[in-house]
């Protein structure tokens, strides 16, 4: 363990050098985090005791005007903690994000209105044909970012979540 | 790393797009029927100071076929007199399911709430092909089964139900008729899927209409007449009244109503005379200038081909006579 450390480290300084040797960035690059993309609808269901109650299950079909659950979950496999983590989900095509849906423990959550740029929802403005400007809405916001502003610990798994209705 | 990606955020805390490049257009019905919904993640990360972003699996869902109709009924309760045959109500059905479907027509005359029972006539319903909102020598009959109408998703059509009047009516009685609308792919509860049966073998979903559409109209019985009479003066150029290019023609039509009952919501239409132009802004009713466009006033002015109209409301005997005047120049 503190000998595989011991050469990241040595790796790292060698990048920071300018003189990065791609092999030795390869080794530090492992693909530990695992990332898994479900989709799922909230159904209704009547339990043992003949209560409603609702519970997701797998998105098989969808029509326009169904919300579907996407829920992410990102696993560290490998005995180091990874940093500086952010996982990024562009708003499917035919797909319009549910305002406030977006759910991460932890997590500093911006939006982007085009894919690339990203700003917490009071940050994200609008300018109309006419030059005004006014706040972006929840359903113009094409990519939600979750920010993780701790590390993930070894063999750790967090999920993220949130909500888009089919057009 | 971290410091890189902070810095990052911090610029871009004040994000402008612009306004036409909102995400995704927005569908009239909804996303067509059999269409993958694929979504991929991405993570970035980075282990002991080396930064790596790595991809989820994508993942898809398959959009199934929504059956959903519409039905409006187009013409307000028409009126009749007693004993009238092959008397049209005019209703537009629209697809408002996610890909193309076919529709089965069926007419009902036997309805509860009304006074009298319109009977159907042979055939009871037909496309109004010719658009004239009415029936007419061009419209088709429908054949179930043979020409049921394939809609577009957002598609629509305009079918008339036809019938006719029994003999004896007294006046002021109302008699309704129904027209429904039935997906051939099948009806039910909302929700209900139908494995396989949808567009392309997908999945088909019944929508909250239940997969079908049902929309009476109304008959209102009353002897009455309308009857328009048509004058017109010609002013030529050189203060005579030759009918020569550039001379103005004046009309004026005298709509009146004669009898019992009421002729209910009457418009007045009048096509503008081949080879001449209607003269902007000289639309009147009762000599109050009625505007052009279609707006808050009774009149209007159309192109293609060039009409006059002026909505009369509901007629009476007690309305008395009612004055259209317009204006055309010889071309």
């Amino acid at each position: 363990m503190s000998k595989s450390t011991h050469v990241l480290r040595l790796a790292m300084l060698a990048a920071a050098l300018g003189g990065a040797s791609s092999a030795l960035a390869q080794t530090a690059d492992r693909g530990c985090i695992e990332l898994k993309t479900v989709a799922e609808i909230q159904e209704t269901y009547t339990d043992a005791r003949g209560n409603e109650a609702t519970r997701l299950v797998p998105a098989a079909k969808v029509v326009p005007g169904d919300e579907v659950v996407w829920t992410i979950v990102a696993n560290n496999t490998c005995t180091t903690p990874a940093g500086d983590i952010a996982i990024t989900n562009p708003v499917p095509q035919h797909m319009r994000y549910v305002g406030s849906s977006a759910f991460g423990p932890g997590a500093q959550i911006v939006f982007s209105l085009d894919g690339s740029t990203f700003a917490a929802p009071e940050a994200l403005v609008v300018a109309e044909a006419d030059g005004t400007r006014r706040p972006a809405r929840a359903d113009e916001y094409s990519a939600i970012r979750w920010v993780l502003p701790r590390p993930m610990g070894p063999s750790e798994s967090l999920m993220v979540r949130y909500r888009a209705t089919v057009l | 790393m971290l410091t890189k990606l902070t810095s990052l955020r911090r610029a871009l805390l004040l994000t402008l797009a612009l306004g036409a490049a909102s995400p995704a257009a927005v569908h009239a019905v909804g996303t067509a029927a059999g269409t993958n919904i694929t979504s991929m993640a991405t993570i970035d990360y980075s282990i002991g100071g080396t930064a790596t972003t790595t991809n989820s699996n994508a993942t898809t869902v398959v959009v199934a076929e929504l059956l959903n109709v519409t039905m409006a009924l187009q013409s307000p309760t028409v009126s009749v007199a007693a004993g009238a045959s092959n008397k049209a109500l005019l209703f537009l059905i629209t697809n408002t399911g996610n890909s193309l479907e076919a529709f089965t027509l069926t007419g009902e005359s036997v309805l509860v709430g009304d006074n009298f029972d319109p009977t159907p006539a042979a055939p009871f319903i037909y496309f109004d092909s010719d658009a004239s909102g009415d029936l007419s020598p061009g419209d088709t009959p429908y054949v179930a089964g043979s020409n049921d109408p394939q809609l577009a998703a957002d598609g629509s059509v305009a079918v008339l139900l036809v019938n006719d009047m029994p003999a004896g009516l007294p006046d002021g009685e109302y008699g309704r008729s129904e027209l429904t609308a039935t997906s051939n792919t099948g009806t039910g509860t909302p929700g209900t899927v139908l494995p396989g049966q949808g567009s392309g073998g997908v999945d088909a979903v019944i929508g909250t209409s239940g997969g079908e559409a049902a929309v009476f109209g109304q008959y209102l019985v009353g002897d009455i007449l309308v009857s328009a009479v048509k004058a017109q003066a010609v002013q030529d150029p050189f203060g005579g009244s030759q009918p020569i290019p550039g001379a103005t023609i004046a009309y004026q039509v005298v709509v009146t109503a004669t009898g019992s009952g009421a002729a209910l919501g009457a418009t007045f239409r009048d096509p503008i005379p081949a080879s001449t132009t209607y003269v902007a802004g000289s639309l009147r009713l009762n000599g109050t200038p009625l505007t052009d466009s279609v707006d808050g006033d009774a009149g209007s002015f159309a192109l293609g081909p060039a009409r006059v109209a002026v909505s009369l409301g509901d007629l009476t005997n007690a309305t008395g006579p009612q004055t259209i005047d317009f204006r055309v120049t010889i071309n």
